[in-house]
């Protein structure tokens, strides 16, 4: 059921309904449950199987680890009189592996189902070429694998609530039903975010009243994610669907554009897809956090990603960066360097002390491009946005020295531009690698741009796009639309648009709401005429 | 106090409610949805003020390329509109026959056979040959039992049009010419040609083998497709039930050639099936040389009449009608007749227009499609 279809508006309907309605205050979270299992069954009744594993497993392993935890805990403090200081030490350490083991047990088991419905055939077939290439007679086979729906979000979610509950940040969840509402939440189960069970949990549980300027300003935001998403992204995707199905055909010009388009469908398919969800869940009195904060704007790649799917960067911060760059290895690699003659230079100083922090986000985002996709040009995209982030930690003292000389002020309007457009290019650079079918054809792509530009044929090449003159312009009003609306919200961060609403007149609101409503049934990509597109993020 | 406070909220969300329902319902009345000819004798047949047409005529192309209500009313009297859609098939018309008994009392209502005779089921099953129609007439019992029973797609997209096909805008300005023909319709209150369209081209029969000159005696049938026999005797049975006794079968022109003798045959076949009911058929594809069509020069394709042929397959099937079943003159106020006066004078102006285009050899589609009715004008 698609976010956009007349059976999500009848869906969440009867859901707002059925959860205001619910005589029994205390336990208004089991209408959301059963209203996330019906979502999820509508997806198809063999996804259910995975999703209630992965619910089953991280519940009864949460309940370990916090046996686990409190068995020591009770042990440290029976024996408090008779253990040593080493003998504490040793039982804490030997919790702390058992502790691991169990963990590392739910993460094979979940991450492994992932990983195996989605690189299993991407291993196979690498195999199969490299042996091939060796002229050896070896046949990996490749299996008939299908991706139950949100895969990724819900596994995402529910090892950050094992992990939480391995470090003792939170207690684990003694009742199953509430455990699966966190897991499965209707709203965020097809493109997230990725909801912290801490933030997230008791919002679900508890029961909410109908709150009309809460509703209004979900419905507010419901309507700015369908604006954006079916009115101006499906729009740009049918060109770029155009470009990707036939992508030999095109020169370098429409392949630049198309790239361009591409940055503009992207983030208006994703942010206008949470958009949804967060309203959908603000419905129900649960704040979702806030996936996108203007990623355009920023003025270097770090800044990007931690403004772009906010909630996948700060789950790969809290339990993969953090935990790499501050091991044993890394900083003992720290160490070594410091102590060397290269590390009491001002150079080997600063390595000594970045390197661990730029190796461990390398590491990450190589990870996050194969988290896009079993390809090699997702390992092309992770490995471009890593290494420009390895180098620009890596190199910033080079730069703030360049600054010096040239008389650069870094903090100036001008400059602040530039690093803008400059960042902006990095991204398009890496959207590439998602654009292009194939590695191969990426690289392809970096040479065209280059050496095959020419404004004719890209024009003659663009108009068969399958978009007509008006789409253009329309394209074009929403990339200016969507760019002062960000101005607005980049200038006034703690107060949403939806407030400064408010603060106006009934009729501009009422107006407002009016004009986009109108927008959706008039210009939105729907039905036969269209070529309806699916969430960018759905199978992610 | 917070009472008020309720009810001013209440009146605001009523308010803006009812602001989209008008709004998008005239969107998709008159500007997103795809819109055509077909929409416009639709919409045209909703104009005709209630019991004031006396024939009703259904079926597909051939009804609206091969007669002219216009004509036959400045010829015989007798006003008359064709319910009729391109490719339209059988299962629209029950559909059809009971909207025009809602809002019209008939002398008569002709039915064309075309719609029972397609060969394969790919036509009978065509999603755009129902739509054609059932996008078209206002939502009413009518149209839900025509959707219940034919739709092959998800049952909502029928009753919301909008829905589905909404992309004229991509096409905007030049796709605004139907609301524009739509809104000069519904203002003006009436449609001035009442479906009527043509091509003004002549089929050249010298090169194809047609067998038109030897039917008369040919008898010889042919099954019918068994979807469609199935849905013609449910149309019989449905005209039996419901006491219509003022129905007639026709079955109108077409230049016969090796591709479509079996389905003179089948029209042969159809014949006797209509006699198992009781009802008058009349075949003139059999009775072809009493129609007065030149087959030299009167067809613009194998299917369809052009302006010449459309005049004198009205004169023929006219004088037919107004001979045996039309009894009295029609029974009009002072407005009415105005108005179908003035229509008579816009089918000869778009006869005229029709003729200076075939003899200068310039194909066109003519309707009342705004820019063909403003060149239509020039000849009144």
């Amino acid at each position: 059921m698609s976010y956009t279809s007349l059976n999500f508006l009848l869906f969440v309907s009867i859901t707002v309904l059925a959860y205001f309605l619910f005589p029994l205050k205390k336990q208004k979270w089991t209408v959301l449950l059963a209203a996330s299992y019906v979502f999820y069954l509508f997806a198809g009744y063999k996804y259910v199987a995975f999703i209630v594993f992965t619910t089953l497993s991280t519940f009864l392993i949460g309940l370990w680890l916090e046996k686990v935890t409190a068995k020591s805990k009770n042990n440290i403090k029976l024996h408090k009189a008779e253990w040593s200081r080493e003998d504490k030490k040793k039982y804490k350490e030997k919790i702390k592996k058992q502790k691991r083991i169990i963990l590392a047990i739910a993460l094979v088991l979940n991450f492994g189902i992932l990983a195996f419905l989605k690189y299993y055939n991407f291993f196979a077939g690498s195999l199969n070429d490299v042996f091939g290439s060796w002229g050896m007679e070896f046949s990996a086979p490749t299996l008939k694998l299908f991706l139950p729906l949100g895969i990724s979000f819900y596994t995402f979610q529910s090892m950050g609530y094992i992990v939480d509950v391995y470090r003792e940040k939170t207690p684990a969840q003694h009742n199953p039903f509430k455990f699966a509402l966190f897991v499965s939440f209707f709203p965020q189960i097809i493109q997230g975010p990725i909801g912290i069970y801490d933030d997230l949990a008791h919002q679900l549980f508890e029961p909410h009243d109908f709150d009309f300027t809460r509703f209004k300003h979900a419905l507010e935001l419901i309507l700015w994610g369908l604006v954006k998403k079916m009115v101006f992204a499906d729009t740009a995707v049918i060109a770029i669907n155009n470009v990707t199905s036939d992508y030999n055909c095109y020169g370098g010009t429409t392949l630049t554009f198309t790239i361009i388009l591409y940055a503009f469908q992207l983030y208006a398919d994703f942010s206008g897809g949470i958009d949804i969800s967060r309203g959908v869940a603000q419905i129900f009195g649960i704040d979702m956090m806030e996936n996108f904060k203007r990623p355009y704007f920023s003025k270097d790649i770090n800044e990007y990603w931690r403004r772009w799917h906010i909630s996948l960067g700060n789950w790969f911060k809290n339990y993969l960066f953090y935990p790499l760059a501050m091991s044993s290895l890394f900083i003992n690699t720290s160490k070594k360097i410091k102590s060397t003659k290269f590390g009491s230079t001002v150079a080997g100083a600063h390595i000594a002390k970045v390197l661990p922090t730029s190796i461990a986000s390398f590491v990450v985002f190589f990870i996050v491009g194969v988290w896009h996709g079993a390809s090699w040009k997702y390992v092309g995209f992770g490995v471009w946005n890593g290494g420009i982030i390895m180098i620009s930690v890596l190199m910033k003292p080079v730069f703030e020295w360049c600054h010096k000389k040239l008389h650069i002020n870094p903090k100036s309007a001008p400059y602040t531009v530039f690093q803008i457009l400059r960042t902006f290019i990095v991204i398009l650079v890496g959207y590439v690698f998602d654009v292009a079918p194939s590695f191969t054809q990426a690289m392809r792509t970096f040479w065209l741009f280059f050496t095959d530009q020419s404004i004719s044929t890209g024009l003659s090449e663009i108009s068969t796009l399958g978009l007509v003159g008006n789409q253009y312009v329309l394209l074009s009003l929403g990339a200016v639309f969507i760019f002062i609306i960000s101005v607005i919200q980049e200038r006034h961060d703690k107060t949403t648009i939806r407030d400064m609403l408010d603060q106006k007149p009934f009729i501009l609101r009422w107006f407002a709401m009016f004009v986009g409503i109108m927008l959706v049934v008039s210009l939105g990509v729907y039905g036969s005429g269209f070529d309806a597109a699916d969430f960018v993020y759905m199978q992610f | 106090m917070k009472n008020k406070k309720y009810i001013l909220r209440t009146v605001k969300i009523l308010s803006l409610l009812l602001a989209l329902v008008v709004c998008i319902g005239f969107l998709q009345e008159y500007v997103l949805c795809h819109a055509d000819h077909n929409r416009e004798r639709v919409f045209g047949f909703y104009l005709e003020p209630r019991n004031s047409v006396d024939v009703v005529l259904i079926g597909a192309s051939e009804v609206y390329a091969d007669y002219a209500a216009g004509y036959a009313y400045e010829k015989y009297g007798y006003t008359s509109y064709p319910i009729a859609t391109q490719s339209n098939i059988i299962q629209n018309y029950k559909t059809q026959v009971k909207e025009a008994m809602r809002t019209q009392n008939p002398k008569l209502i002709v039915v064309e056979v075309n719609g029972a005779l397609y060969g394969s089921n790919e036509n009978i099953e065509s999603e755009a040959n129902l739509r054609n129609y059932s996008d078209n007439i206002p939502f009413n019992s009518n149209k839900v039992e025509l959707v219940s029973n034919n739709a092959t797609s998800d049952r909502l997209e029928y009753y919301m049009t909008i829905s589905k096909y909404h992309s004229v805008w991509k096409d905007f300005p030049k796709g605004l010419g139907w609301t524009r023909t739509l809104l000069q319709d519904k203002l003006r209150g009436y449609t001035y040609l009442k479906g009527a369209k043509s091509k003004t081209a002549i089929y050249n029969t010298s090169k194809v083998n047609n067998y038109n000159s030897t039917l008369k005696n040919d008898n010889k049938t042919k099954n019918l497709n068994p979807t469609s026999e199935q849905y013609f005797r449910e149309f019989l049975d449905f005209c039996k039930s419901e006491n219509l006794d003022n129905v007639v079968f026709v079955r109108f022109p077409h230049v016969v050639t090796k591709k479509t003798y079996d389905r003179f045959h089948r029209s042969n076949e159809i014949g006797n099936i209509i006699a198992e009911y009781g009802y008058d058929y009349i075949n003139c594809e059999k009775d072809f040389e009493d129609t007065g069509i030149d087959i030299s020069k009167d067809f613009y394709n194998a299917e369809h009449l052009n302006a010449y042929g459309q005049r004198h397959f009205t004169e023929y099937l006219g004088q037919i009608i107004r001979d045996r079943y039309l009894k009295a003159d029609s029974d009009l106020d002072a407005t009415q007749k105005e108005r179908w006066d003035t229509s008579a004078k816009y089918y000869d102006a778009y006869y005229k227009y029709n003729v200076d285009l075939l003899e200068s050899g310039k194909c066109k589609q003519v309707s009342e499609y705004y820019s063909e009715l403003k060149e239509i004008e020039k000849y009144l």
